[in-house]
């Protein structure tokens, strides 16, 4: 090999820096032993210098004679070590590593010592946890790879790493079981986060609308979650995880509807009692969305088919209101949103005193000084608390609220009853990786609904899902 | 499953929709006029004839499960004869949605609607059926699907309060055989809703013994109407005919039923769905026969020229009960017996008995 191949070490250093535009976190050492000089490069931000010196420096330092690429290869002490071209050194810099260059050596090593400060698994705040785990994603993808890997100790489990954004080359991990997934959704999931030309991505939601088959739809279609033992049990259902560093939300496909009115505590309880639940959040959705544009609609309408009793209390307390039924409800739950807001933007110990005065001061005095009426402050409270029964559609379901308040209150039931037929249709019309939206309830699938409204206990549930297509249906052997 | 299909169940649950849909309503009334209570067998009778159709269509589709409709009348029968069948069907269609349209409408605005103004009913109905009507097979029938449980639970919430709400039992044998007939065929055109089998022969995905599914959802629908008539006849005995709308009224009977209060109001929430389910599925019957008589032309012609002619023929065939009584019987029947009855059966029989060319064209 001719020596024209060899690193001149300093003018290398010096091109690199100058690529990474002379950055005051980039830091260079020489080390020069027997007619050989070593560079090493890297970002001062990204490594302990504590750690550079035990993992890679003294190692070198200590080698006694011969000391060649393959020596200095193995002398360091790093779970990432690889050989890397020569133009992909700054991006390997970037990315946290220790570039080292020799000047008696044609190849380039790239060692991964970084270290960066990441928050430990917690509970996440999204998920509260009543019976079962506590563990939450962090940002730290390797952490959350981890956490995943602990669940599986099975050669099933594959992650498949790609880099998205042109700018921030963030670290993408497509995670599937081997034996269970349809590969067409893996293929899927990879041609389309391939296709993603964006100069950042700064958290996993910005992949959420490529992954998404509309867009620009208000519905959520893409599953996402904190918690390992969620994406494990989708993953074992056949589904497929994507994990973005520095985001603790890792996202799952296909997605249906379902999910969402089940939570990760009606496996870890009383299976009778997970069905009431289910059935429960069902009604709290259905009354968050209904609720106000029902009673509204009623009231300007169709008073006369009302029972009397009911017509009776309601024309008494809004009798003497100054506004119309429409612009009262609208109005208090403008308030509701407004006081919801407050509460998320405030410091804690300055929320309980907005909910005092929300809930007491303004809803109280606003139904004494006859501003607003007893019948609507309920009806708008219990469709507001309704929402959250589902809380992670809670902003869907606001929408559809407050859409379904301006139909009821324009044109009665009928243009109620109308709406919701149109969602329907529409969220029918909806098929994200081969799962229609809605399954199982249509098509109905009646193996699935044995994890539906029902949750029929784990002995019971024999088979994967059929919603979407699996490579393995069997779940349990008998 | 075909992109754009139903499973069979799902057509099941779309059948039955469309024969109870609009017998809950006027109909009962008008058989009592007609035949007293001996209306009962006016229903048996034109149900006999509309599972006569899916039988045939059972059997067609055995024999031809991958073809479409128009393809065979065309094959067999020639382009012409396939644009004769089909205007009737545009037609009997649109006549339909004209009918269920005024009957609904009066429906509503008796008893939700008393104060406000017709377009308001009309601002309601026209987006959501138009939109029905351009989404695909599959997606109407996963909507069906959806709605289905609630249908039917009301349904039967109805079925079972009504019943508690009878008076007396009438005299059955008061009206004539004859009138038992021409009950039949004056209202002959509130049925024939199995022609939708037809219309969408190549949508349904058809697998062996799923005859008897569809059967099963047919007759049942069929025996729950039956109830439904029976308890309105019982509840009303002999002044069955002053009141029009059955479903409504065999529950307004019943007052304060075991502290449920008014239960009436279901029933308006039952005539809602239904009539929304029905007029979206027959303006796509309407648009697939648009489709096969102009097939140059794309959906939205065929809905943008339905929506025109329809409000022309609306404002025309004025919104009150006598006129739509008279629309009801005087034309239509006639001409729902050419296109309910003789088109489809005739066609059908015809195809049967036509020996199977090894080419099964499939448009």
């Amino acid at each position: 090999m001719s020596s024209m191949n060899f690193f001149n070490i300093e003018n290398e250093i010096k091109k690199i820096k100058k690529e990474l535009h002379y950055s005051f976190d980039v830091c260079d050492r020489m080390l020069k032993k027997e007619n050989v000089t070593i560079g090493f490069v890297y970002l001062k931000s990204f490594t302990d210098n504590l750690i550079f010196s035990t993992a890679i420096y003294e190692p070198i330092c200590a080698l006694k004679e011969n000391i060649s690429f393959e020596s200095v290869k193995s002398a360091v002490f790093s779970n990432d070590v690889k050989e890397i071209k020569k133009d992909e050194m700054v991006e390997n810099i970037l990315k946290g590593a220790v570039v080292v260059l020799m000047n008696n050596a044609t190849k380039i090593l790239a060692v991964d010592i970084q270290k960066f400060n990441a928050r430990s698994p917690s509970e996440p705040p999204t998920t509260p946890v009543i019976q079962g785990p506590r563990e939450g994603f962090t940002e730290d993808i390797k952490t959350n790879i981890g956490l995943l890997r602990k669940r599986f100790y099975s050669a099933d489990l594959v992650l498949k790493n790609m880099s998205v954004g042109r700018r921030t080359k963030t670290q993408v991990v497509i995670c599937f079981l081997d034996s269970v997934v349809d590969k067409k959704i893996v293929r899927e999931v990879e041609k389309k986060l391939k296709k993603i030309d964006i100069d950042g991505v700064v958290d996993s939601y910005y992949l959420i609308p490529f992954l998404s088959s509309r867009p620009n739809s208000i519905f959520k279609q893409i599953g996402n979650t904190e918690k390992p033992d969620i994406v494990s049990a989708k993953l074992l259902e056949g589904r497929v995880a994507i994990m973005v560093d520095n985001s603790p939300m890792v996202l799952t496909v296909p997605f249906v509807v379902l999910e969402e009115l089940q939570n990760t505590n009606d496996y870890y309880t009383n299976y009778f009692y997970a069905t009431l639940l289910r059935f429960i959040r069902l009604v709290g959705v259905l009354i968050a969305v209904l609720g106000p544009g029902v009673y509204i609609a009623m009231q300007l309408f169709h008073y006369n088919v009302m029972p009397l009793k009911y017509l009776i209390t309601i024309a008494d307390s809004t009798q003497q209101i100054p506004f119309t039924p429409f612009i009262e409800i609208l109005f208090i739950s403008l308030l509701f949103q407004i006081l919801y807001e407050v509460s998320l933007r405030l410091p804690s110990y300055l929320g309980l005193a907005t909910s005092i005065v929300g809930a007491l001061i303004l809803g109280d005095t606003g139904v004494k000084a006859g501003l607003i009426s007893p019948p609507s402050v309920i009806v708008v409270a219990i469709a507001k608390i309704a929402l959250y029964t589902v809380p992670e559609q809670s902003a869907q379901i606001t929408i559809l609220q407050f859409i379904f308040l301006l139909v009821g209150a324009s044109v009665g039931l009928l243009g109620v009853v109308g709406g919701l037929i149109y969602i329907i249709s529409y969220l029918n019309s909806i098929e994200n990786f081969g799962a229609p939206y809605l399954a199982p309830f249509s098509p109905f699938i009646l193996k699935d609904n044995k994890d539906g409204l029902l949750r029929v206990p784990i002995t019971s549930m024999r088979e994967r899902p059929y919603s979407f297509n699996v490579k393995n249906n069997r779940r349990l052997k008998s | 499953m075909k992109n754009d299909s139903i499973n069979i169940w799902q057509t099941g649950i779309i059948l039955f929709i469309l024969i109870f849909a609009n017998k809950i309503l006027l109909l009962p009334s008008l058989f009592y006029n007609e035949a007293k209570v001996e209306g009962v067998f006016c229903y048996l009778f034109l149900f006999l004839l509309e599972l006569f159709l899916i039988t045939l269509f059972v059997f067609l589709k055995r024999k031809y499960p991958n073809s479409s409709f128009s393809s065979l009348i065309r094959e067999k029968l020639g382009v012409v004869t396939l644009k004769i069948f089909y205007v009737l069907f545009l037609l009997y269609f649109f006549c339909k949605l004209v009918l269920i349209y005024n009957i609904t409408y009066i429906f509503f605005k008796d008893l939700i609607y008393k104060d406000n103004d017709a377009f308001l009913y009309v601002i309601c109905i026209f987006p959501i059926i138009n939109f029905l009507a351009v989404s695909k097979m599959r997606v109407f029938g996963r909507t069906a699907q959806i709605f289905f449980p609630l249908i039917f639970i009301i349904l039967l919430i109805s079925i079972v309060l009504s019943f508690i709400g009878t008076k007396s039992t009438p005299l059955l044998f008061q009206g004539s055989f004859s009138s038992i007939f021409i009950g039949s065929f004056k209202h002959i055109s509130s049925f024939g809703d199995s022609v939708f089998l037809i219309i969408f022969f190549d949508k349904i995905d058809y697998k062996k013994k799923d005859g008897k599914k569809l059967f099963f959802m047919s007759v049942f629908a069929m025996i729950l109407t039956l109830l439904i008539v029976i308890s309105f006849y019982l509840s009303y005995t002999y002044t069955s005919f002053m009141h029009p709308y059955a479903i409504f009224e065999v529950l307004g009977n019943i007052k304060d039923y075991g502290g449920l209060g008014r239960v009436d109001v279901i029933s308006v929430i039952l005539v809602i769905f239904l009539t929304y389910l029905q007029m979206g599925l027959y303006l796509k019957c309407f648009t697939e026969s648009f489709l096969v008589v102009f097939p140059k032309l794309s959906n939205v012609y065929a809905l943008v020229s339905f929506d025109i002619a329809f409000f022309f023929v609306v404002e025309l065939v004025i919104r009150n009960l006598e006129k739509t009584v008279l629309y009801g019987q005087s034309v239509l029947p006639y001409f729902s017996l050419v296109s309910f009855g003789l088109v489809p059966i005739f066609s059908i029989l015809f195809l049967l008995m036509k020996k199977k060319e090894k080419s099964d064209g499939k448009t």
